[in-house]
């Protein structure tokens, strides 16, 4: 167990012909003792380098990675007493699940054979792995090997668990199987734990706090629902959620007793309240997620209510996800189109005009140039409005 | 007329149909068959030149000769012979030696000089083509080339000179020719070995590698734990392949030494060359080839079976 920090950590690749590519840009990251982080972004975005250089099989261009308080920059993989689970699960092919799990045990402690053959047992044991020990990973199916992966990081009983993409070989079921596993296995641990992946769901569901990176920056840190409920950015709020949040470009007018937020088909007055936060920007990009758009079969009545068209319905069982497009008085302009995601039972028809209600505690607005939020929903919850970083 | 007509009308149409049929049916039977078709001119192949001139062999094995004519059925004496004769189990311990040393010899240095080899090297593209132009060389030019070498006062004299004082008896000495043919051997064979093991050593995935540096095993460890055994078929392979190949060598042998000084460098091949062409006795040259092959497929099936490999 053990406090782990990264300060400003850059790693800059050099390409054969000279050129630099800076993979991870100083991205600072406290994680606390026995706190389970994932680390998340689209691929390519730094996420694995940034996993593989706290694990010591990646030098650090610059910055600092420290295990509690003590920098481990140059301290060799083998002696940071972090244990790492591979995608691809990286079991020894010649040896059985037993010399698997011991062999980490035998090259890094001096802890006698019937001692290391007890934790082997315990931790098969809690893994459910126990009638696999003599068996080699060849002959063992993917949910197999990947419990046999954990459980070789897990005897180790080391203070960092790295993961990286873990269950991402995985089908569906075993993945979700596998998803709250490890979640009730790092709980009984205690043990703090990096986890990095693509998928969102799992970031949503595992971490105590979630690390979103793109183009190798930090982008936000926080909670799961923090980073849905109230995004740092455009990036964050339209890479969090399925399906994700509805961008419509908008430019600001403000008029004799109200402020407008005008977008190509449609204008939308906002509270004095939030106007002074946008007044930063003549652009704002207005946000809101499918879920907090409401859609009735009645005429605009409210002032946030806008006219639209079906265009598409995909009906998933417990929701609807429809695909609305605003009418466009103009014909040659191309039509807007927003997704909302209505309740399963709820019966509409493509091609129906119906009015999207867009309600004004739900919206985002973000920064037109730089991408940052203005302005995040409200929640019931939520003391302030102001994101945080 | 209008009967007439309509039989005339009729045949083209059925007589076309038929033979579409028969050609449907043909193109059926060879979609069927086509793979089989297709393995015959190989098959042809491997028995006339293989199988046939090797059943030859046995039988030839089983016959006396003089002056190469064949002169009576002698069952297995011509196997029987062998034993007694000590220039055939000269020959054996020969080549014994020097498919042992100079498959070590090879197998050692291709492997340390692929282990050298695989890391980034600036021209290491460069150096890998150079390695390998020794094997691609025809075998007599490469006999050739060294027996230049070796010749009294040739390149080697030349270098050894302010070593030993004089000239060494690089193929005329008969405690020393055969460690020259093993040192050609050697030079001609161990690219491949370098070949094979740099595949092998880039076979191995670097997540295993990673995952092996995570358990905080030492270099030495992950080449001894993880990369060997990763290559163990590879190794098994190449190991195969060079022994059964060097217990064959005649090439250089017979421009070198042919056999000599003495009886020094006398390989199998060499002797049955002897039996065969120099004394025309074919019935003692096909038994010696034939317990060649024997103890050819004993020694590839012995380091199958110890190594457990599966290929």
């Amino acid at each position: 167990m053990a406090q782990t920090k990264l300060n400003d950590v850059t790693k800059v690749f050099t390409e054969d012909d000279g050129n630099e590519i800076v993979a991870v840009d100083e991205v600072s990251i406290d994680i606390d003792d026995g706190e389970f982080l994932v680390l998340v972004g689209p691929s390519g975005c730094g996420k694995s380098t940034t996993l593989r250089m706290v694990a010591g099989l990646e030098s650090i261009s610059s910055g600092e990675i420290s295990l509690d308080d003590r920098v481990i920059n140059d301290i060799p993989a083998k002696n940071r007493d972090i244990a790492m689970v591979f995608q691809s699960y990286a079991l020894y092919p010649h040896m059985t699940v037993r010399e698997n799990m011991s062999f980490g045990l035998e090259e890094s402690t001096d802890m006698p054979d019937d001692e290391i053959d007890e934790r082997v047992e315990e931790t098969a044991e809690m893994m459910g792995i126990e009638e696999l020990l003599d068996r080699k990973p060849g002959e063992l199916s993917g949910g197999q090997q990947q419990r046999v992966a954990l459980g070789r990081a897990i005897v180790r009983d080391p203070s960092v668990f790295l993961m990286d993409e873990p269950l991402s070989n995985l089908d569906a079921k075993l993945r979700a199987e596998m998803r709250t596993e490890l979640q009730r296995l790092q709980e009984e641990l205690d043990t703090t734990t990096v986890y990095v992946t693509h998928d969102q769901t799992e970031a949503m569901t595992m971490g105590d706090r979630v690390a979103i990176l793109n183009d190798g920056t930090l982008q936000q840190v926080g909670t799961p629902l923090d980073c849905y409920h109230r995004p740092a950015n455009l990036f964050v709020a339209g890479f969090v959620g399925e399906p994700s949040m509805n961008f419509i470009d908008t430019d600001l007018h403000s008029e004799a007793d109200e402020t407008i937020l005008q977008a190509d088909l449609f204008d939308y007055s906002i509270s004095d309240e939030i106007a002074t936060k946008v007044s930063d920007s003549s652009d704002p990009v207005l946000g809101i997620r499918p879920e907090d758009i409401g859609i009735s079969e009645d005429p605009p009545s409210d002032k946030h209510d806008v006219a639209a068209t079906i265009d598409v319905i995909e009906p998933m069982g417990d929701e609807n996800i429809v695909y609305l497009q605003f009418d466009s008085e103009d014909s040659s302009r191309e039509a807007e189109s927003i997704i909302a995601t209505i309740g399963g039972m709820r019966q509409f028809e493509s091609g129906q005009t119906v009015t999207a209600h867009i309600p004004e505690d739900a919206i985002h607005l973000f920064h037109g140039e730089t991408g940052e939020a203005l302005h995040n929903r409200r929640l019931e919850t939520a003391e302030s409005q102001a994101p945080q970083l | 007329m209008s009967e007439g007509t309509n039989t005339v009308s009729e045949n083209p149409i059925h007589a076309s149909a038929s033979e579409g049929s028969r050609k449907e049916r043909l193109a059926l039977w060879a979609d069927e068959h086509l793979a089989k078709l297709l393995v015959i001119p190989t098959l042809v192949l491997l028995f006339s030149m293989t199988f046939y001139p090797m059943i030859r062999a046995i039988e030839m094995s089983m016959y006396q000769y003089t002056a190469g004519q064949r002169i009576g059925f002698v069952g297995l004496d011509n196997y029987v012979n062998l034993f007694y004769d000590s220039t055939w189990r000269n020959s054996l311990m020969v080549t014994a030696w020097y498919v042992f040393l100079s498959v070590t010899v090879q197998f050692v240095v291709g492997f340390v000089i692929a282990v050298l080899l695989n890391r980034k090297l600036k021209f290491r593209g460069l150096i890998q083509t150079l390695i390998l132009i020794p094997m691609i060389l025809a075998p007599t030019v490469i006999a050739l080339v060294w027996r230049l070498l070796y010749a009294p006062g040739g390149l080697l004299d030349f270098i050894f000179y302010p070593i030993v004082g004089g000239n060494v008896g690089w193929i005329s000495d008969s405690s020393i020719a055969l460690y020259s043919l093993i040192l050609t051997e050697v030079w001609q064979w161990t690219p491949l070995v370098v070949l094979v093991m740099l595949a092998g050593l880039q076979s191995v995935p670097d997540h295993l590698k990673e995952a092996a540096v995570m358990d905080g095993a030492s270099r030495l460890r992950i080449f001894w734990d993880i990369t060997l055994p990763h290559m163990k078929s590879l190794i098994v392979l190449i190991l195969i392949i060079r022994v059964i190949d060097s217990i064959r060598v005649f090439d250089k042998v017979y421009i070198l030494t042919r056999g000599g000084p003495g009886e020094s460098t006398n390989v199998v091949s060499m002797e049955m060359y002897r039996a065969a062409f120099e004394f025309t006795n074919w019935g003692a040259a096909a038994s010696m080839a034939i317990s060649l092959l024997l103890i050819v497929l004993l020694i590839a099936i012995t380091f199958v079976k110890i190594a457990e490999v599966k290929f």
